[in-house]
């Protein structure tokens, strides 16, 4: 039965220049500087994989939410002015 | 002359604040609005417009990922294309002449142009193989009109000329954005004939009895003048420590100028290269990006030719940059 998906990936301190998340092996959003994404997704297993550029140490926020559950709602920052964050959800 | 180049430079303040905001996220064309200010020492001007963004990727609600092969990353990568054209005007609510790296504004002024974006992404499997690079490649046109007074002879009587400038800027940058790396080289050739006042003089009456003459008046005694000059300019801002906020913007160009009221900037007039080394500041804040402090250092010389400047100038600039706009580095 296919689950409701929302991320949303905004800038929390610094200079964010992109974002870039993929569901499933899939490109959905690319954008700058905030980027959010609603969709359906499998009942199974689903990688989820947010890409963000910025400058230097910038702090990026990551909030995902199944069936409008939260899994995750949480800072990260870059290293060496790029992060990748991976979940499985 | 050198001087008056100095402390005009050091005076100088940059202030660039765009702003975009895409209507609608879901559409594959997004119409924003552009909205630009700069001041410089005392010159400023508002540039306000619309773009319109065409090939962003749909992410309708419901949507759902079509590939659905288990844990294999995408091997290939995903071209990614993305066209913006805008139409703006620029309108100065100081006096003079605005300077930036890309063009110069006079009065009021009507721009568009385009860019197109092209990327290549591929998901990765960590921090050391993300590669967010990508490139841009631009055209921009500025046509503006303006009219000018000035008093031939320093008689009394005014003559005023209208004029139209226009300038016209191909650019391309192109941006390496990987783990503990960035760097952007990019190239820009503008061609500009922008008409401009020529320097107000003083008119010192006649000497009576026992006193000297004093200047009555000041003003522009000649018509204005339009020096067509082409200018190729390369710039290279690299993240020397990637963990900083910092980067440096070392960029040199060169200007052929034609004469007055040319057409070509080719005929010889003059040349000028300029070398400038930016060090950019970019401050933590929250929810804008692109927020940009900059100082650079330059030197001017004369290449060939004869511009009225001294053959070698030096000073200082200085620019601040607030945007939310998605190309913009």
């Amino acid at each position: 039965m296919p689950r409701n998906l929302e991320i949303e990936v905004s800038a929390a301190a610094g200079a964010i220049d992109e974002c870039v998340v993929w569901v499933n092996h899939s490109l959905v959003i690319d954008q700058a500087p905030t980027a959010t994404w609603s969709g359906k997704i499998p009942s199974a297993p689903t990688p989820i994989t947010v890409e963000v550029d910025g400058i230097g140490t910038s702090v990026y926020h990551v909030k995902i939410a199944i069936d409008g559950a939260v899994i995750t709602d949480a800072d990260h920052a870059l290293e060496g002015g790029i992060d990748v964050f991976k979940k499985t959800v | 002359m050198c001087s008056r180049r100095l402390s005009s430079a050091l005076g100088m303040a940059l202030v660039a604040v765009c702003a975009t905001a895409h209507a609608d996220d879901s559409a594959a064309l997004a119409l924003s609005p552009r909205l630009t200010a700069t001041v410089t020492n005392g010159k400023e001007a508002i540039e306000a417009g619309i773009e319109l963004t065409i090939g962003q990727p749909k992410h309708d609600d419901g949507a759902q990922p079509t590939k659905t092969d288990g844990d294999t990353p995408a091997v290939e990568p995903v071209p990614r294309e993305v066209g913006r054209v805008f139409a703006t005007v620029t309108t100065p609510f100081g006096s003079g002449t605005v300077v930036r790296i890309d063009k110069n504004t006079s009065d009021w002024r009507l721009n568009f142009g385009g860019d197109l974006l092209v990327k290549a992404r591929r998901e990765p499997t960590g921090n050391d193989d993300a590669d967010l690079s990508w490139a841009r490649y631009g055209l921009a046109l500025s046509v503006g009109h303006a009219e000018f007074g000035y008093f031939p002879g320093a008689g009394f009587d005014q003559s005023t000329e209208s004029h139209w400038s226009l300038s016209g800027t191909a650019h391309a940058i192109w941006v390496h954005a990987r783990h503990n790396e960035k760097w952007a080289p990019q190239l820009a050739l503008t061609y500009d004939r922008t008409y401009a006042a020529s320097g107000a003089v003083g008119v010192v009456g006649p000497a009576l009895p026992g006193v000297a003459g004093l200047v009555t008046r000041t003003i522009s005694i000649a018509p204005p003048d339009a020096t067509p000059a082409l200018v190729a300019r390369f710039s290279l801002p690299f993240a020397l420590w990637p963990s900083s906020q910092v980067l440096l913007g070392p960029s040199v160009s060169h200007a052929f100028s034609g004469r007055d009221r040319g057409l070509s900037p080719f005929t010889g007039d003059s040349g000028r290269i300029e070398g400038e080394l930016w060090v950019y500041y970019f401050p933590k804040q929250k929810g804008l990006t692109n927020v940009r402090l900059g100082i650079s250092p330059f030197v001017s010389v004369l290449t060939y030719g004869d511009d009225g400047k001294d053959r070698t100038s030096f000073g200082a600039l200085a620019e601040l940059r607030i945007t939310t706009e998605l190309y913009e580095y």
